[in-house]
């Protein structure tokens, strides 16, 4: 990841004429919030489906599947969130007070990576075709969503950034990290995300939790 | 205390094929607008009845066999009681701490050490940090692995790891123990210690419920069976009632003649019927039945009656009346009566050819059975010497017919072995003494 960040980084500085002493942070901290985004939504979809066995053979309760998923999804954070400081030590990213609001904005993260492991992995144990799916919408999103190219290069704020939900989870972590303030803007869509998020998983788990087992 | 209640339970599968697992199909077909499936080919989602109308009323002491044939629904009854399988109909109740080993090296990592094994399997087990680390000196030491618990299990040999797995999954005995075919442990030196443990392990089990294809676990393990056909209880009852029931089964090719056992929805007031041992906490075990009977003998002798376990003397007394010819294993103890003593040498000569023939045969159960037919039969000659001479004799009639008969079930050719027992009644009852294996 550190030398993806790095090339990537060299590249689109030069094709966006940004300045690397930004840029560079800028995109260290996109890619590795986007990894854990990415990698929550991603391994969701595996996480019924490849604990097959465990299910057939074990009554513990179905959510510790889950749990797991969002545990691992942290701890790649952990470590990837190396990928950042060392950018943001080189390029001389002061942090401040702001910073604070990377424990709540995780929190909040790893929340909606629960909702969406426990939604997504139900759908792939029924339906096979659906990790293949959200990995090629997950693919157009990253495209999508401003992780190496910055908002503010885009002409005026454009309506389809404003409703893309990822927008929104990336901007709350990489914000902090960056030392920049926290806008309400970005937080209201994310805790609207997640309450409707919770709601709908919460629904679809305690309908189809029980059918778990016939499907994988 | 602990129970299990099925009520009227029936599990069907949605077997899918290819098409319906696709959600891209699925959204396809409600656009184009109530298409009409032909239930053909790959759009076909087959419902199989797996488990139908099933009543069970179990409670401490119950040891259950689950017999029928592949595909008759044990297993999904087995993953029921484990509450893996909610079913479609009827309720389940079940109080008790519940353990299915299915698989007893289930979530062992191979990354991970002995130790932290220990640890991670006892957690997939149910049990807490707290209990595990009470355990964990009793485990490591019972493995005889020593400073190989320091290293990663993928290290070990299948034998090894095989001992981890079995150690860790014996350790803590629950209320209820859900087994699929028995549990196998490791190389022929290890099985006297692991069939002593596992003993001791399942005594202190309330309820077990075992499928099996083995006659002789279950009739080792289980006072009661249940027998199944395609997904229902077509017969229930007494251990050898049922075998002899799924024997019959067998031979008609899988068709049923002759009077039912008992109907499934008769099946409550049997298991209460059925011989069953009333208190688990008296040690009503077949176990050690002979050891009791003598016990308790000699403590009527010495006129010491305070100490007599009552309700345990009645219990077999009755059970003595009730079953007038008692199956090997059973709470009987041959008191010097020649008949029983036969039975048990045709036995233990039946039980040695199958050893010798048939290598699937070789398991730790087995192994227990021909060693307790022995404790039987030298506890018979304890008591009565004269029993010596009719024991011989016996063996040495029950050799060419056991012969036969046990070449026949393993497709060998009798006549390469001599008509006359080559064996004399000291090796006959050395609990050493194998036939067939290398290290005796």
């Amino acid at each position: 990841m550190g030398i993806m960040v790095f090339a990537l980084g060299i590249l689109y500085g030069q094709i966006f004429g940004q300045v690397l002493d930004e840029y560079m942070p800028f995109l260290a901290a996109g890619f590795v919030i986007w990894g854990l985004i990415s990698g929550l939504i991603l391994g969701g979809c595996q996480a019924f489906i490849a604990s097959e066995g465990m299910i057939r053979q074990l009554n513990a309760p179905l959510s510790i599947y889950a749990f797991r998923e969002v545990w691992t999804g942290l701890i790649a954070f952990g470590h990837n969130i190396w990928v950042f400081v060392v950018a943001a030590l080189w390029y001389g990213v002061t942090p401040s007070w702001e910073t604070i609001w990377l424990i709540p904005a995780t929190l909040v993260i790893l929340i909606n990576g629960f909702w969406m492991v426990i939604f997504f992995g139900l759908l792939s144990a029924r339906f096979r075709d659906v990790p293949l799916i959200v990995g090629s919408v997950v693919q157009v999103l990253f495209f999508l969503t401003p992780v190496i190219w910055q908002p503010t290069m885009l002409p005026d704020r454009a309506i389809f950034l404003e409703l893309n939900p990822f927008y929104h989870m990336v901007e709350i972590m990489r914000g902090p990290l960056l030392g920049h303030p926290s806008s309400w803007d970005n937080w209201f869509p994310v805790i609207l995300i997640t309450v409707f998020g919770c709601l709908i998983a919460l629904l679809f788990y305690s309908a189809y939790r029980w059918r778990i087992a016939y499907w994988v | 205390m602990a129970t299990i209640k099925l009520d009227h339970v029936s599990v069907s599968f949605p077997v899918y094929a290819s098409a319906t697992r696709s959600i891209k199909n699925r959204l396809m077909h409600s656009a184009t607008g109530g298409q009409i499936h032909t239930g053909s080919g790959t759009n076909r989602i087959t419902v199989v009845e797996a488990l139908q109308d099933i009543n069970l009323d179990l409670k401490t002491g119950d040891r259950i066999g689950l017999v029928g044939h592949n595909g008759a629904g044990k297993t999904t009854l087995l993953r029921v009681l484990a509450n893996i399988y909610e079913p479609n109909e009827g309720s389940v109740s079940i109080i008790g701490k519940t353990a299915p080993l299915f698989d007893i090296r289930l979530g062992m990592d191979p990354e991970s050490t002995g130790y932290e094994n220990i640890l991670l399997r006892g957690l997939y087990l149910g049990l807490t940090r707290k209990q595990i680390s009470a355990h964990i000196d009793d485990i490591a030491d019972f493995t005889e692995l020593g400073d190989f618990l320091d290293l990663p299990i993928r290290t070990y040999s299948a034998g090894m790891q095989m001992r981890l797995a079995f150690a860790i999954s014996t350790a803590v005995p629950p209320d209820i123990l859900l087994l699929d075919e028995g549990i196998g442990a490791g190389d022929a030196s290890f099985l006297q210690k692991a069939s002593e443990r596992l003993r001791a392990f399942t005594e202190q089990v309330s309820i077990i419920v075992l499928s099996s294809h083995s006659e002789f676990l279950i009739r080792q393990m289980c006072n009661n069976a249940l027998l199944m056909e395609h997904g229902r209880v077509i017969g229930s009852g007494a251990t050898e009632d049922v075998l002899e029931e799924y024997r019959l089964l067998l031979n008609l090719g899988g068709e049923r003649a002759g009077p039912v056992v008992n109907s499934p929805s008769q099946l409550a007031e049997n298991t209460n019927t059925a011989p069953r041992f009333a208190d688990p906490l008296s040690g009503f075990t077949t176990e050690n039945s002979a050891r009791w009977a003598k016990k308790t003998a000699s403590l009527l002798k010495k006129k010491r009656w305070n100490e007599v376990n009552l309700e345990r003397l009645i219990f077999e007394l009755e059970q003595l009346a009730t079953q007038p010819s008692p199956s090997l294993g059973e709470a009987t103890f041959p008191s010097g009566s020649s008949f029983d003593v036969s039975e048990l040498v045709k036995d233990l000569v039946k039980n040695l050819f199958l050893w010798h023939f048939i290598s699937e045969e070789r398991t730790i159960v087995n192994r227990e059975i021909i060693n307790r037919t022995r404790d039987m039969l030298l506890l018979a000659i304890d008591s009565d010497p004269s029993l010596y001479d009719s024991i011989s004799n016996t063996l040495n009639d029950a050799y060419p017919i056991q012969l036969d008969a046990a070449a026949h079930s393993a497709d060998i050719d009798p006549t390469n072995f001599p008509r006359e027992c080559p064996i004399d009644i000291h090796k006959f009852l050395n609990k050493e003494w194998f036939p067939g294996t290398q290290n005796q």
